[in-house]
């Protein structure tokens, strides 16, 4: 038998993806969930860059740990691809506080305001595309879009290498996306972004965000159906029976899951503008919950051992004190999540707009990852050494930053407090 | 999947959807406008996701917007980015208008603390006692205390505590900046009253604490 130039290439391709496969023992599922999801993956993603989880050395050259496959959803995309642009420019082998310059920096920069204008140059692109009028519109409103991109992420980005796709099971790094097909009788998910290939970084960044974190955009036009998957990823778009040495997987949810109930808490807030019907129909990802956590129970069963962790948002009904600090003393018994914000302020991602409650999601990211890891307290606090210093005035005061943009809320509270 | 999914490039290839079949009609008639119907399904679809969510008002701005870049594109193709970029940033202020208007917090409680802060400096204590109450009554009926003994609570910790009353009014003031900021859809001053809003609202909790 003999091989030719194409066949070996397609071999080593394969032995290349099986190798990835192979080396992957842990899954990291970031989720969506708005600006606030933002800030809370890119703190997941800074807790494991400190505790030395994120990167290995070889050679004497940083990589992406080979242990792990990252996913992300909707609102969790954007650190994640802007983590990879920097490892793919090799701006993590430049500087010492990297995360801190190249992705805090510019996740910073990345406020409700800034949302909203994506969002409605998104729609009107979307608008004329299904309208097919004017392709010269379409044209302008991607370069507004890409504006609008360019502004939050690091020059040395925006000017960098544009990021390679490949369309295999075994990638490290994946972003999923509701496929815009009007062939499939129901939402599907991908993560395939090969069609990307070939353009320039800015424009690769503006698809996979508009892609991956507008719900409302064409395919919402053309066939009702909301264009984000973190209403749907599961196992099945993860693919990870290609993984063969799993061992952990760990799903981040914002919201309050109870494994005992499958359900969510209820609450009436005080200040709740919804009733609980409306409120209960946002979680959409206990399917994938209960799938996953069925897959991994199926495993250990059959002599593989897997760990599925579910990462939730801390809440009072089971107030742990994970870390000595305010966020889990003084905070955390006193929140529920779902609850204490409205839902029209959490659509599009808009919600107590300002950073220090966005700092505050980033903080408790980066402390539940850290719990979940088993960091110590004293590892724990040496997170926020580094940190810009409005991170830790939120730390100082997280109470004050979690309730303080409804004036409302704040009044009942100087009310209650006083009884 | 091979599927091109790319909405930019998928503009270059996607034509106007097709037009139903329609049935012959008399020569009066006006014929069917592709791009009309489309744009009537796209204002459904949009109201089907807008409407529960209290945006209502947005679609029809989005309406207006969508003429405006249409008629730039027909009449005056080298005004379009301008056109665009303008409509784009005044959507945006609009959206974020109208979910603060939905939550019927800000301009609510603007106009109360007014009042309440007109009936103080009066010395009126039943219209403070009536603007405490309407301001409470915000709140859903779930309230644990009656309305009643917290607006009276109120009255007294604003009287109690001059500082107190003078952040509540600067908080007031920022307000009314922060919400003329949207109406005008001038983002750096938009920008700059949140900031004023937050830096007013941390001395509150101070207070409460």
């Amino acid at each position: 038998m003999r091989f030719t130039t194409t066949d070996s290439f397609l071999l080593y391709n394969i032995i290349m993806i099986l190798e990835t496969c192979e080396r992957v023992t842990d899954v990291v599922s970031l989720c969506g969930g708005g600006i606030p999801a933002v800030f809370y993956a890119t703190g997941i993603l800074y807790s494991m860059h400190k505790s030395g989880k994120l990167l290995q050395t070889v050679d004497g050259v940083q990589i992406l740990n080979k242990s792990l496959l990252i996913t992300a959803s909707s609102g969790g995309t954007i650190p994640l691809l802007i983590l990879q642009c920097v490892l793919n420019n090799n701006l993590h082998n430049s500087r010492d506080d990297w995360f801190e310059h190249y992705i805090i920096k510019y996740i910073d920069m990345i406020q409700p305001i800034n949302m909203a204008q994506l969002y409605i140059a998104s729609l009107l692109k979307s608008m004329c595309v299904y309208m097919g009028i004017s392709s010269e519109i379409v044209r302008i409103c991607n370069d507004t879009i890409n504006k609008i991109i360019t502004d939050v992420i690091p020059p040395e980005i925006s000017n960098g290498n544009p990021l390679f796709f490949k369309n295999d099971t075994c990638s490290q790094i994946r972003y999923n996306y509701v496929v815009d097909s009007t062939f499939n009788d129901s939402p599907m998910v991908s993560n395939d972004f090969t069609h990307l290939n070939g353009v320039n970084l800015v424009t690769q960044v503006s698809e996979i965000i508009t892609t991956c974190c507008i719900a409302i955009s064409f395919s919402y036009l053309k066939n009702g159906t909301l264009n984000d998957a973190a209403l749907l990823v599961d196992n099945d778009i993860l693919s990870l029976d290609s993984y063969v040495n799993l061992k952990n997987i760990y799903y981040y949810s914002l919201t309050a899951y109870d494994a005992k109930t499958n359900n969510s808490y209820r609450e009436p807030n005080l200040f709740s503008l919804s009733n609980y019907a409306d409120r209960s129909s946002r979680i959409y990802n206990y399917r994938a919950i209960n799938n996953l956590r069925q897959y991994a129970s199926i495993k250990t069963e059959s002599g593989h051992p897997m760990k599925f962790n579910l990462i939730t948002f801390p809440n009072k009904y089971d107030p742990i004190l994970k870390y000595n600090n305010k966020i889990y003393k003084d905070l955390v018994p006193n929140i529920f999540y779902q609850n204490d914000f409205p839902e029209i302020m959490t659509f599009l991602g808009i919600f107590n707009g300002d950073s220090r409650m966005l700092s505050l999601m980033f903080l408790i990211g980066a402390f539940e990852t850290m719990n979940v890891h088993e960091t110590s307290g004293e590892v724990a606090d040496k997170l926020t050494d580094t940190l810009p210093t409005s991170y830790k005035q939120t730390l100082a005061d997280p109470y004050s930053v979690y309730f303080k943009q409804d004036p409302l809320s704040v009044f009942g509270r100087i009310l209650f407090k006083k009884f | 999947m091979s599927e091109v999914q790319d909405e930019s490039i998928r503009a270059e290839v996607v034509a106007a959807p097709p037009a139903a079949p329609v049935a012959p009609v008399a020569p009066a008639t006006p014929a069917v406008d592709p791009a009309a119907t489309a744009f009537d399904n796209i204002m459904s679809a949009i109201k089907i996701m807008a409407d529960p969510l209290g945006l209502a008002g947005l679609t029809v701005e989005l309406k207006e917007s969508m003429s405006k870049i249409v008629l730039a594109a027909q009449s005056a193709p080298a005004t379009l980015p301008v056109v665009v970029t303008a409509e784009t940033q005044r959507l945006s202020m609009l959206l974020v208008k109208h979910q603060m208007d939905n939550l019927k917090v800000f301009p609510d409680i603007s106009t109360k603390i007014t009042e309440i802060l007109a009936a103080v400096s009066k010395g009126d204590t039943t219209a403070l006692l009536g603007s405490s109450q309407s301001l409470l009554s915000l709140a859903p009926a779930t309230t644990a205390a009656p309305v009643g003994d917290i607006a009276t609570a109120l009255i007294t910790n604003i009287l109690a505590n001059p500082l107190l009353l003078a952040q509540i009014k600067q908080m007031n003031d920022v307000t009314d900046q922060l919400n003329a900021a949207l109406a005008a859809s001038e983002i750096t001053k938009y920008n700059e009253n949140m900031k004023k809003l937050t830096s007013a609202l941390f001395p509150l909790l101070a207070v409460k604490q």
